[in-house]
């Protein structure tokens, strides 16, 4: 009954059915570019990652432009493998007319992911360090 | 928690509340959405702050949809992970596929509307036309009667009259009475007083040219009560009410057109009647709907009234008006019944004053809008409901003839592997594509006729300034084009759907007619909307008789080429013959100018009828009981000319004239046919006497009948005269009526000009002609009429073109039959008529219903009607007629089509 099935990033193994649903903590999961880049950012800004900040933040430093749908089903799909926490910012009820503000921290399991990630675009461009020069000519 | 109360300076903006409800909508409720809420809160404020409201709210909607999309995709997903091949399905992906199908979908909507622009063009502009007139209707509805009035809560404010028993009419009150009233009932709040502004006009002098306006003299409590707060500056306090400075708070007309809308214009003084007034604040314009004429608010102890108005004599003088504030959790029913014994208890308190009075409460929204402006427009709504739905029973007629058209075409998507869905589906998004266009055309529309409608009513319809075109009613108006779109294919569409891929392969067949079912459907659509348009067209019929009748009715006197003009002289003249002075003087100058008829003078020629509150003691006849009901009855003040300038058609008797004047003359009268008939009933009343406002033993003089006039309808064209008494004299303050034999503005500004000569203190105001305000009094009947008359005239035509469409089908339809039929020997004439008696019995079928509608709905109507009755058989039998007529001659082109049909020709058909 129950079906291995791949999520369309090729996020993380889902099992579909009835008996499981949700990630399987054991195995390790290779992360997506976007995902990369939100846990990315989220470690960049510290104690300040939050829904607006991290769309800053991508569209300044990857110069993308995030549909916040993507993100906040990105972010959600994250914790839910457990590789970010998040706790809510009461500072900053005003101007949200009370709503809360939940601010995004890498989990100690993101941090060994985007570990991992470094590590394999590192194996990947050993011997091509001459692709990164400058054309000189 | 209401916006209004309370409001700080400081509160952030809010994003548009339907994308804040669709976001709620979209994401499951619990901590997560309310971040996600709050995040996009956040963002819309930064954005508002570091760019533009109108980017800020673009860009909350492009976020409220992309999170809809992938948290609604996302849940569809959750049901169903993988897709029928067992692989899953990208949420990219599938919202690529389905917006490619929509696409094709689109494109092929346009492709086969532009292939028949023909279909298109009718489909659109019908329901255009519906659209237009229901959403232009809305608006005004909602700016007039369902927006909130410009106070603070404004469900618990009520008008209080004095009800007059005797007489079955009402009035202001006293300061006394209010006073007693507000002491004694614990269902009121709090009331406020305001005098009646007819008496409280004023001149603004000093700066510029002297103008007469009018003044608004307020309670202590007045802008407390309503609860609004100034544009600029404060409003009256109860501390403005001590002796001391003089405060004057500015109606926003008179803050922009006589300072220019000055911003620091607190502080400075305004100079009324030789008086400098300090400017405390300026209201918004919309807080001078109760007071509509008034241009500045000013407390009315400033007015020499407010000490006698203290004084016990004063008790029975009804110069106040009096609004109220029900206390929270009072009805309107538990207040009237507590006021009922508060005026018991005042009649046994001051039999003299208050002998015969009673108090009514009203809704303070039923007095400023009025029921019967209210009642017309939820009426004109109905109205135009009912045109929408005919306008949609045509399009559904014309997608249901033009799918049985396309039978073929929808077969062959079937038979190359279309499902249902698709076909439906595609069947819908051109109707949805024809609603859309629609909207727009509509909109259009209904912006034009909102204008013209605020253009051509202004002054019989309050509040129409804050009628604008503004998102809720862009929203109205997709949602019915839409609505109505949808609901006129949904039958088609579905009929379509069931397409069957076996009928692509064969040729021929019953290609035109359709299903019994679709043609019976078809049949119930014309008559539905040939029933709806007689509803309307009887109405419209029995409106338009009454407004024949009251253009009919006889005025009582010449009202063409009448010029009226209001004249009060200030203070210097106060004393009779001061006045006598001026207005003798001024009437003589006036008649010596080119041009002049006849001029002469009344104290007021559009007097309310709450001031007919007269009564009389006739000689020889027995003083009335106190219980027995008294006419109305007004007496008019003229200055000899005023019959000669109106043309009042003299009956009996002798007219006023000039020696009338003079202190010493004898004391006479002259009276209006009304007057005659209700106290001499029968009689010669030439010659009698009476006593005005007196018993018949009062040391007053006895005033002697000398002639008798016809009567004059001149305050509303569609109410009867009052009955009344001109007597000679001059007053203060008049009414100069002048007949016009030349060039009307040419004379109006000579006058003006010759009245300033003579007193640059008193400048003549409200100049008009008496046509002119004759006309405006029955505008909303007018433009009621105008209105029902056009959406009856565009029903008739979309059901008589429904009717057309039925037939026209038929007999191509038929041809083959016809053409058989006259094979084998049937006259022309049977086929004509044969052709006729099919559409005769829709119309006979739709006049019967519509007839039984019109006779249930008839009662609505009765208040709108003038000497007409809801049955009037003359109005019922022109409808049948009309309608009869009209559906014949629709339908003499395809039935002369059937009968010219050549049997030979029709037997090689096909």
């Amino acid at each position: 009954m129950a079906r291995f099935v791949v999520d369309y990033n090729l996020d993380s193994i889902y099992k579909v059915g009835s008996e499981v649903k949700g990630p399987i903590m054991s195995v390790p999961a290779p992360l997506g570019e976007f995902e990369q880049l939100v846990l990315l950012s989220i470690a960049r800004l510290g104690a300040d990652a939050y829904g607006v900040t991290i769309v800053e933040e991508l569209e300044r430093q990857a110069g993308r432009h995030v549909s916040r749908g993507a993100l906040y089903t990105t972010l959600e799909r994250l914790e839910s493998k457990g590789l970010v926490r998040w706790k809510v910012d009461a500072g900053a009820a005003r101007e949200r007319a009370g709503l809360p503000r939940r601010c995004y921290i890498v989990s100690a399991r993101g941090v060994t992911a985007l570990r991992a990630s470094h590590r394999i675009l590192q194996r990947m461009w050993r011997g091509l360090e001459g692709l990164l020069e400058e054309p000189t000519s | 928690m209401t916006a209004g109360a309370g409001q700080t300076g400081g509160e952030l903006p809010h994003p548009p509340r339907l994308a804040r409800w669709l976001l709620g909508r979209a994401l499951p409720p619990g901590a997560r959405a309310a971040s996600i809420a709050g995040d996009l809160l956040e963002q819309f404020h930064a954005d508002v702050a570091a760019r533009s409201r109108v980017v800020a709210v673009g860009r909350y909607w492009r976020h409220v949809v992309s999170v809809g999309v992938r948290y609604g995709l996302k849940r569809r997903r959750a049901g169903r992970a993988v897709d029928r091949t067992g692989q899953p399905v990208s949420i990219g992906k599938r919202v690529s596929m389905r917006m490619g199908l929509l696409r094709d979908d689109l494109r092929h909507a346009f492709r086969s509307l532009v292939g028949k622009p023909g279909y298109a063009l009718v489909a659109v502009l019908t329901l255009a036309v519906g659209v237009g007139a229901n959403t232009a209707i809305f608006s005004l509805l909602r700016g007039v009667v369902l927006n909130d009035l410009p106070y603070h809560d404004t469900d618990r404010l009520a008008v209080l009259w004095t009800l007059k028993l005797g007489q079955n009419s009402r009035d202001g009150s006293s300061y006394l009475n209010a006073r007693d009233w507000k002491a004694q009932s614990r269902s009121l709040a709090d009331i406020a007083v305001y005098a009646r502004t007819e008496v409280t006009r004023a001149t603004i002098t000093g700066g510029g040219d002297a103008e007469r306006i009018t003044r608004a003299m307020v309670g202590p409590t007045f802008f407390q009560v309503l609860g609004a707060p100034a544009l600029l500056g404060r409003t009256l306090e109860p501390a403005d009410f001590e002796a001391g400075p003089r405060p004057v708070v500015l109606s926003h007309g008179l803050w922009r057109r006589r300072f220019a809308a000055d911003p620091r214009i607190v502080g400075k003084t305004i100079e009324i009647d030789g008086q400098a007034l300090d400017i405390v604040g300026v209201m918004a314009p919309e807080f001078a709907l109760l007071t509509p004429d008034a241009q500045l608010w000013q407390p009315l102890s400033a007015s020499s009234l407010w000490a006698r108005l203290q004084n016990e004599p004063t008790r029975g003088i009804d110069l106040l008006m009096v609004v109220g504030r029900l206390q929270d959790g009072v009805t309107f029913e538990a207040a009237k019944a507590e006021l009922d014994t508060i005026a018991a208890r005042l009649r046994a308190a001051y039999p003299r004053a208050n002998a015969r009075v009673g108090i009514e409460i009203e809704p303070l929204s039923d007095y400023v809008i009025g029921s019967r402006t209210e009642r017309s427009l939820w009426q004109l709504s109905g109205a135009v409901g009912l045109v929408l739905l005919i306008a949609c029973a045509n399009v559904a007629n014309l997608t249901l003839a033009r799918g049985l058209a396309r039978r073929h075409e929808f077969s062959l998507r079937a038979a190359l592997g279309a499902d249902r869905r698709r076909l439906l589906g595609q069947a819908l998004t051109e109707n949805l594509v024809v609603a859309l266009l629609a909207a727009s055309v509509g909109l259009l529309l209904a912006w034009l006729g909102a204008r013209a409608f605020r253009a051509w009513a202004a002054g019989a319809v309050p509040r129409l300034e804050n009628v604008p075109l503004d998102p809720g009613v862009v929203v109205f108006a997709l949602a019915i084009a839409v609505a109505f779109g949808l609901l006129a294919g949904v039958f088609p569409a579905w009929q379509l759907s069931f397409a069957n891929p076996g009928e692509a392969l064969r040729e021929g067949g019953s290609r035109a007619v359709g299903g019994r079912s679709a043609q019976r459907l078809r049949h119930g659509l014309v008559i539905a909307e040939l029933s709806l348009a007689v509803i309307l067209l009887s109405g419209a019929g029995l409106l338009l008789r009454s407004f024949l009748r009251v253009q009919a009715a006889d005025r009582g006197f010449d009202s063409q080429n009448v010029l009226l003009m209001q004249v009060d002289l200030p203070d210097s003249y106060d004393s009779p013959a001061g006045s006598a002075g001026y207005f003798r003087e001024a009437l003589a100058r006036i008649r010596a100018l080119p041009g002049i008829a006849a001029a002469g003078a009344v104290s007021d020629f559009f007097v309310d009828r709450r001031n007919a509150d007269s009564v009389i003691s006739v000689e020889g006849q027995p003083a009335r009981r106190p219980d027995e009901p008294a006419p109305p009855l007004l007496r008019d003040i003229v200055i000899p000319g005023y019959f000669e300038a109106m043309r009042i058609p003299l009956l009996k008797g002798r007219l006023l004239q000039e020696r009338d004047l003079s202190p010493d003359a004898p004391r006479v009268g002259v009276i209006n046919e009304s007057m005659a008939r209700a106290f001499w009933p029968g009689a010669d009343p030439v010659g009698r006497r009476l006593k005005w406002n007196a018993n018949p033993d009062a040391n007053t003089p006895w005033i002697t009948v000398v002639g008798v006039v016809a009567d004059m309808r001149r305050q509303r064209l569609d109410k009867a005269a009052i009955p009344s008494m001109f007597q000679a004299g001059i007053s203060d303050a008049m009414d100069i009526t002048v007949r016009v034999s030349g060039d009307r503005d040419a004379a109006r500004n000579a006058i003006r000009a010759q009245l300033l000569a003579l007193e640059p203190e008193a400048p003549p105001y409200g100049i008009t002609t008496v046509e002119q305000k004759l006309g405006a009094s029955v505008a909303l009947r007018t433009l009621q009429t105008l209105l029902l008359g056009a959406l009856a005239a565009a029903a008739l035509v979309l059901g008589v073109i429904g009717v057309y469409g039925i037939v026209h089908q038929s007999v191509v339809a038929r041809t083959q039959e016809i053409g058989l039929r006259m094979a084998l020997g049937a006259s022309q004439r049977t086929v004509l008529w044969m052709v006729l008696s099919g559409a005769l019995g829709l119309a006979a079928a739709g006049l019967t219903l519509g007839l039984i509608g019109s006779l249930a709905l008839g009662q609505t109507l009765s208040t709108f009607l003038y000497e007409t009755s809801p049955l009037d058989p003359l109005v019922y039998a022109t409808v049948m007629g009309v309608l009869l007529a009209v559906t014949t001659i629709a339908c003499l082109a395809p039935a002369r089509r059937a009968a010219r049909v050549d049997p030979m020709v029709a037997l090689r058909y096909e």
